[in-house]
């Protein structure tokens, strides 16, 4: 490796950093905004620079998001809700600088965690995917899928109406298994199918313009802005290792499961650490335990997310779907024979991860002053820059004018699905998962030349056929227990 | 609030309108007019594929060498515009005005089978070809360690197995490895079964891994990969000689055969003198020691073609494959 790749990742890293910690603490901006601004960039940049670019500003979201739930009592990002109840707290009480610090320390020390769970589970699990053909690759497509709906949707008809629209709207473009084009209304431009980049823009950063725009643009904000040198004594650190152990813990093997993701991990890694402490009534008002858990979780969440996607193919939320389509853009489908086939790429990528962690802790030393003084900028200023700026990722990403146009469309559709509740997120998921079931759906079945021992003689597939069942299963359940407690509650209510 | 939407909806909308219009304004005035002090700007080649491929590798080498060779040293910026199989950016080529300072580079299928499909808004007669470059071989391919060695066992395989025979290609149905494997099991009378892919690699770890029995594209011994062939339906079997031995379809007395080339083109109209300095230009820069050592390393053969023996390569190629394609029933 020669020295400008390793400035090229650098720089990389401290963009996709700098970033993240932007969009993440500017309270409603969050990861998936960040995300999309910086995915146009990787198009004219090398694969292993935009990889860890995406990743940088994962990793520097979820610590971004805690400045403001500190500073401000608002999270950032969703992920930073469980760090506010004692952030915010102990910010007061104590000191805001502390408080960041505890964030910032747990957040390197999870994100390190979740990097090795990566390095060391993915050799094993990529050899094992390497026995996977196409029927498995369905079943585990299949699954991913059920698996967002079932548990990670408080509205399960919404949720799989997005998901079905995602499915829809990846299928547009010439199908390959007959030649013939789909849903592209003869526009020469749509035989590609939608472009990832013109559709993840309109459905994070479009959608947050307009979102802002219907808010109101001046509402200015305060904050807590004495004593913010974040800094922290060993004896602090000795005190929460419990707790920032738990939360890595938890953090890595949420973000695994597909579905669950930094939200949950968070919420999680809290309940878990109250649970352990010895005193637990202190939770919420100001303990620090408090602090770190959710924050080395979902820290710690990047890492195992990245898992399922560079092993088996399949994104396990929004964000790493969007990480997913960088790797697509560069001509890599993600799954296990990335491992085999671009080695050093994967390596490159496990270092750059690391570091990625470690420029996080330095920057968030650093320059966390800095982002404070950002959250009090006022949305006026933010909307051009943001709107600027994504128009030109838009149209420098192929240089196609339709693109722009597409992107614009799909913003206020997105816009109005946003309003009624509609998840863009799943639509995302699905839209990045479809290739990967309706290709192996397809040539599982050229491939069976219509035998059904083809798949009985396939345990893997047979395992994974019954996990998708019990799935289904499960979610029916849960939908049956909601409404009967429903029917209970309006007949309570209505005596 | 619905007023602020409205509003920057409308200033989106303005954004996007200015960026389109004003692209052809100045470049009216300067007509073509005369081609003697020919190029007088720099010029503009448009790639229809995105940055990084061997053929916008390719395109970028030859366009910085070009301007050493051209007439007043003009400069020659690469212009990728990827999208519908090459076609969009080929749709570019041919409504640019034929001045000689928009040219494009291309492979094959946009020129001899997409058009045939009838969705893209030119013909392949709406291009002056300016010189062929290269040539891609492509063989019916397996597993390095299968028990099939010579096109005779496969051939045998095939006439005992009829259906059971899997292939993948890289293109999907319709692409010119599908079309060229259907040919060839037409004429030889025999049943495979096509297994669409997106990407050789894709193609490649389904054979590796057994899911497929063969393939349709590059092989790879030659540069000690896993795939051999074990007949190829391109005439050039390689930069090397190292599969000599292996049989093409031509030497067989098939009449199947799949040609993939590589040139540049101009659009229709442009003055023959401004194509014919275009093409002294770049038949000087090919026989360049770096460009010919890119091709070598890059598998791409040799395979000039002035400006007629271009155009009736491409000529050939519609017909043979609008005949193939319509027995195939994918066209009418």
């Amino acid at each position: 490796m020669d020295i400008s790749v390793l400035i090229a990742c650098g720089v990389a890293i401290f963009v996709g950093l700098f970033v993240g910690m932007l969009m993440g603490a500017l309270p409603g901006l969050g990861l998936m905004l960040a995300i999309s601004l910086l995915l146009p960039l990787s198009y004219n940049m090398d694969a292993l620079s935009s990889i860890l670019m995406l990743l940088a500003v994962y990793q520097g979201a979820e610590y971004g998001g805690s400045i403001s739930a500190i500073l401000l009592g608002i999270p950032g990002t969703a992920m930073a809700a469980a760090t506010q109840l004692d952030g915010q707290p102990y910010a007061q009480k104590k000191s805001p600088g502390k408080a960041l610090a505890f964030s910032l320390t747990a957040s390197t020390i999870g994100g390190l965690f979740g990097g090795l769970v990566l390095i060391f589970l993915s050799k094993p699990l990529a050899a094992f995917a390497l026995k996977l053909g196409e029927p498995e690759y369905f079943m585990l497509g299949v699954i991913g899928l059920l698996a967002v709906a079932a548990l990670g949707s408080s509205d399960a008809m919404k949720a799989s109406i997005s998901i079905i629209l995602g499915l829809m709207a990846a299928t547009v473009g010439i199908d390959m298994f007959t030649g013939l084009p789909r849903f592209t209304g003869d526009i020469l431009e749509l035989s590609d199918g939608m472009n990832i980049i013109a559709l993840v823009v309109a459905l994070f950063a479009f959608t947050e313009i307009f979102k802002m725009i219907s808010g109101n643009l001046n509402k200015k904000r305060e904050i807590l802005a004495k004593d913010l040198k974040v800094k922290l004594t060993f004896k602090e650190l000795r005190g929460v290792t419990k707790s920032i152990g738990i939360g890595a813990t938890i953090g890595s093997i949420v973000g695994i499961i597909p579905g669950l993701g930094a939200n949950a991990s968070s919420w999680f890694a809290y309940m878990a650490a109250k649970k352990t402490a010895k005193n637990p009534e202190t939770f919420g008002k100001g303990n620090p335990d408090g602090i770190v858990a959710p924050e080395a979780a979902n820290n710690a969440t990047v890492g195992g997310a990245l898992l399922p996607l560079l092993t088996l193919g399949i994104p396990g939320s929004a964000s790493i779907a969007i990480i997913a389509g960088a790797f697509i853009i560069h001509g890599i489908q993600p799954g296990p024979q990335v491992l085999n086939n671009n080695p050093e790429l994967i390596n490159a990528i496990f270092i750059g991860f690391m570091f990625t962690t470690i420029g996080m802790y330095i920057m968030g030393k650093f320059m966390t002053g800095m982002f404070a003084k950002v959250l009090v900028l006022r949305e006026s200023f933010l909307v051009p820059a943001i709107l600027v700026f994504s128009l030109i990722g838009v149209y420098t990403s192929q240089n196609a004018h339709f693109d722009l146009w597409l992107a614009l469309g799909l913003g206020v559709v997105a816009y109005i699905l946003r309003k009624l509740d509609f998840s863009v997120a799943y639509f995302i998921l699905a839209f990045v998962l479809c290739p990967i079931i309706e290709t192996s759906l397809r040539r599982m079945v050229i491939l069976s030349q219509g035998e059904i021992g083809f798949y009985l003689n396939r345990p893997i597939f047979m395992v994974l056929a019954i996990i998708s069942v019990l799935i289904l299963i499960q979610s029916l359940r849960n939908t049956i227990i909601a409404n009967k407690n429903k029917k209970a509650m309006k007949e309570n209510t209505a005596i | 609030m619905k007023k602020n939407i409205i509003f920057v909806l409308a200033a989106l909308m303005l954004i996007i309108a200015g960026c389109s219009s004003g692209k052809s304004t100045d470049e009216d005035k300067e007509t073509a007019g005369s081609t003697s002090d020919y190029p007088k700007k720099p010029l503009e080649l448009i790639v229809p594929f995105s940055p990084g491929g061997s053929t916008d590798v390719f395109a970028r080498a030859v366009a910085k060498e070009l301007p050493a060779y051209l007439p007043n040293k003009q400069q020659v910026a690469v212009i990728n515009k990827p999208g519908a199989g090459t076609t969009l950016g080929l749709t570019d080529v041919a409504n640019s005005k034929p001045d000689g300072y928009t040219i494009g580079f291309t492979t094959s299928s946009g020129l001899d089978i997409q058009p045939a499909y009838g969705k893209t808004s030119y013909k392949p007669e709406d291009f002056e070809p300016i010189i062929k470059t290269y040539e891609l071989n492509s063989a019916i391919v397996v597993k390095k360690d299968s028990p099939l060695n010579t096109y005779e066992d496969w051939l045998a395989y095939v006439k005992e197995n009829p259906g059971k025979f899997t292939y993948g290609t890289s293109g999907g149905t319709g692409s010119g490895g599908h079309i060229a494997m259907e040919d060839l099991s037409k004429e030889l009378g025999v049943e495979t079964k096509h297994v669409p892919f997106e990407g050789v690699a894709d193609v490649m770890n389904a054979i590796l891994s057994g899911q497929i029995e063969g393939g349709q594209m590059r092989p790879d011994t030659d540069v000690g990969g896993d795939l051999k062939p074990l007949l190829f339906t391109t005439d050039s079997k390689g930069v090397t000689d190292f599969y000599k031995d292996t049989p093409n379809t031509t030497e067989l007395g098939l009449s199947a055969r799949s040609e993939y080339y590589s040139g540049f083109i101009a659009p229709e109209g442009t003055p023959e003198e401004i194509v014919t300095i275009l093409h002294d230009a770049i038949k000087e820069v090919m026989e360049l020691p770096q460009i010919k050592e890119l091709m070598e390393k890059q598998n791409l053969v040799v395979s000039y073609g002035n400006p007629e023996e271009f155009a009736t390569t491409i000529k050939s190629a519609v017909e043979r494959n609008t005949v193939i394609m319509k027995d195939l029933g994918l066209i009418k």
